[in-house]
């Protein structure tokens, strides 16, 4: 299991001296981020209050923990269009019909991504050790439970998170965001898991508005990790491709 | 390794209506459905692209019983095809990180949105008044070399005019005669730059690149303006009494010279950009020539020329997304489309906010709203919304509102209110 080796050191550690929550969260991104890229065809299915569905899929490639190149296949009105997210809040969009790339600027990182529950704050990077500070409030026989409150500084528009942590994976099983005002906004769930090239994988990730009665399924198919992908893919002039 | 390509057929079929409630006689001015097919594909090393669209404008073009009997119906449903690209690129060919495209495409370089001075390769398709900024594909050959986060970008390719509206819409683009002198017959020439490897020819040149954070490109172009200007005009007093003219109209495309700068930011969270476009037009002299003696003082006449002073058209803009989802997005603006002298620059704003609501099915454009800056009557109001009920259907609502005053080109346009409704589904 590559992403765990990565923090046994720091486990093995932990069981000495005893976990903290910030120790577990570094372990849950470098789990989370362990292979160096990965290639998938990403399948977003977007159900209403009243159970209608959308499908949208896109090709999505990722390099690290924050270069992200997500090409949208359908539906029809929005094939082409492409999202470039770099690190420091660097993006870009592609719109096929006017042949323009459009820097966005990180105002719409709260904004819902193409109809999903989904900020493009989300797909933007992945790692919550770099915002959150995390504190164990809870356990049982299979999870941790933390509270992970924002870092003095950072913009979120959480007031604080709480996650469960599995824990022989260390991945998260389940995360519930609240708003502001305390109150239960959003509900991430890892559904399913496969072990590609020895890596821990979701392939399933369901995320719940529940403000919203909206909600997200997001399946990765064909995935590919460690194919060595080129830093040349996550630029302007790849997503105009 | 060149892999097969991916072959893929799409488009739109659209229907687009629009009614003028503030022209003298009230009436249709759009009636149109339109097939638009996009075939394209791609491998690593070579993608095409292609656009043609089928339109049909439901004002029949009968003149006679002929028109009625023609085995095509062309009479009853005159039907206009339009190829808009059609290109070939090939990447990482003969070494990595160039990209060469030939063929007819679009070419867009700018940062604003909507108005874009510095983006003179591609001629632009004004037949819309709603869809300002819309491009035509032109033909050349367009080479560009990336390194990382930077890239040279070379584009060689032949003169192509702007397509401008039709009456009346072309009024923002052509000075009228003034109302005393009473036109009999009026006769226009254009004369296009003459064929051969210089005449028509034009180039490009632009670098672009990111910079701690802030992208930025500087542009060189030569070439043409796309819009004509009077090269001769001769009048000829037809009846003195009722002090009647002929005109014979000989028009030409001036050349010039274009320095272009743009940037992109995001300062405080804010979408910042800009783009500056310093013309420096070559020598273009309009001959005026009275036929005979003047007993009306037509030499008072006075048409919109290209003047030989370099100026400068520049957009900024910024936009935001505030609480709740309400985008704004605001553009100072020297220079609108039709105005590209020194003489004739106006300022501008252009102001856009939307909403989205129900899952973002409905969206809400309140205020799509262009102001004179210093004359603040001469207004463009355009509220619309767009819904979309299913996946890859597109309604739109809204109206056209026009206050024009002085000799703004918006007081020429001012009895055009219009509402409109456009259905379009992509597959």
């Amino acid at each position: 299991m590559k992403g765990l080796k990565a923090i046994l050191p720091m486990l093995l550690a932990g069981n000495l001296y005893g976990l903290s929550g910030n120790d577990i969260l570094i372990g849950v991104d470098s789990v989370m981020n362990a292979p160096k890229d990965r290639k998938t065809l990403m399948k977003m299915t977007l159900i209403d209050g009243k159970g209608n569905e959308r499908v949208r899929t896109a090709e999505s490639y990722q390099k690290g923990r924050d270069k992200r190149l997500i090409k949208f296949i359908t539906p029809a009105d929005q094939k082409g269009v492409s999202f470039l997210a770099l690190p420091n809040d660097v993006m870009y969009v592609y719109f096929p019909a006017f042949r323009s790339v459009r820097r966005v600027a990180s105002h719409i990182k709260y904004q819902e991504f193409a109809g999903t529950d989904l900020t493009y704050n989300d797909l933007g990077s992945f790692g919550y050790s770099k915002d959150y500070n995390a504190e164990i409030v809870g356990e049982d026989d299979v999870s941790y439970i933390l509270k992970l409150t924002p870092k003095p500084g950072t913009d979120k528009p959480y007031s604080y998170l709480k996650m469960w942590v599995d824990k022989k994976t260390f991945l998260p099983q389940k995360v519930e965001h609240y708003d502001k005002s305390g109150s239960l906004w959003k509900v991430m769930r890892i559904e399913g898991v496969k072990n590609i090239k020895g890596y821990n994988i979701p392939y399933k990730i369901s995320v719940e508005n529940v403000k919203k009665k909206h909600k997200t399924i997001m399946e990765f198919e064909n995935m590919e990790v460690d194919v060595g992908l080129s830093d040349d893919i996550f630029t302007v002039s790849y997503m105009r491709r | 390794m060149i892999l097969l390509l991916v072959s893929d057929i799409n488009g739109d079929v659209l229907g687009y209506y629009r009614y003028c409630f503030g022209c003298d006689t009230a009436r249709w001015t759009w009636n149109e459905e339109r097939l638009e097919l996009r075939f394209s594909g791609s491998s690593d090393k070579v993608s095409y692209g292609a656009d043609f669209r089928f339109r049909v404008f439901g004002i029949p073009n009968i003149n006679g019983l002929s028109d009625i009997q023609r085995r095509d119906k062309g009479g009853i449903s005159p039907i206009y095809v339009q190829p808009r690209e059609a290109f070939i690129t090939l990447y990482d060919i003969p070494f990595g990180g160039l990209e060469v495209s030939v063929g007819k495409k679009v070419i867009s370089w700018g940062k604003a949105d909507g108005i874009n001075p510095t983006s003179q390769i591609s001629v632009y398709d004004y037949e819309d008044f709603f869809d300002i900024g819309a491009k035509l594909g032109t033909n050349g050959i367009n080479i560009r070399y990336s390194l990382g986060n930077f890239w040279v970008e070379g584009v060689f390719s032949t003169f192509s005019p702007d397509a401008i509206p039709p009456d009346p819409y072309s009024s923002v683009f052509f000075s009228s005669f003034p109302d005393t002198i009473n036109i009999v017959a009026l006769n226009d020439t254009i004369n296009i730059p003459k064929n051969g490897l210089r005449g028509p020819s034009e180039f490009a040149i632009r670098f672009a690149g990111t910079v701690k954070g802030i992208d930025l490109s500087l542009i060189y172009f030569r070439g043409y303006d796309g819009i004509p200007y009077p090269k001769r005009i001769d009048i000829t007093p037809y009846n003195l009494i009722e002090k009647q003219v002929k005109i014979n109209l000989i028009m030409e495309y001036p050349k010039y010279h274009m320095l272009g700068f743009n940037f992109a930011s995001t300062p405080f969270n804010l979408g910042f950009w800009g783009e500056f476009a310093l013309f420096i037009p070559d020598s273009f002299e309009t001959q005026k020539r009275l036929l005979l003696p003047d007993p009306f003082g037509f030499d008072s006449v006075t048409l919109t020329f290209q003047p030989n002073k370099p100026f400068l058209r520049f957009v900024l803009g910024w936009d935001y997304t505030f609480p709740k989802g309400i985008y704004a997005n605001l553009q100072y603006i020297r220079g609108f489309i039709n105005e590209r002298s020194a003489d004739s620059l106006r300022d501008y704003f252009i102001l856009r906010m939307e909403k989205t609501f129900f899952d973002g099915n409905l969206k809400v454009m309140p205020a799509n709203l262009l102001l004179e800056v210093g004359n603040w009557g001469n207004i463009v109001w355009i509220p619309a919304f767009e819904y979309y009920p299913v996946d890859n259907l597109t309604a739109s609502f809204g109206v056209l509102l026009i206050w024009g005053k002085g000799d703004s080109p918006l007081a020429r346009m001012e009895k055009i209110d219009e509402a409109f409704f456009r259905i379009k589904y992509s597959f």
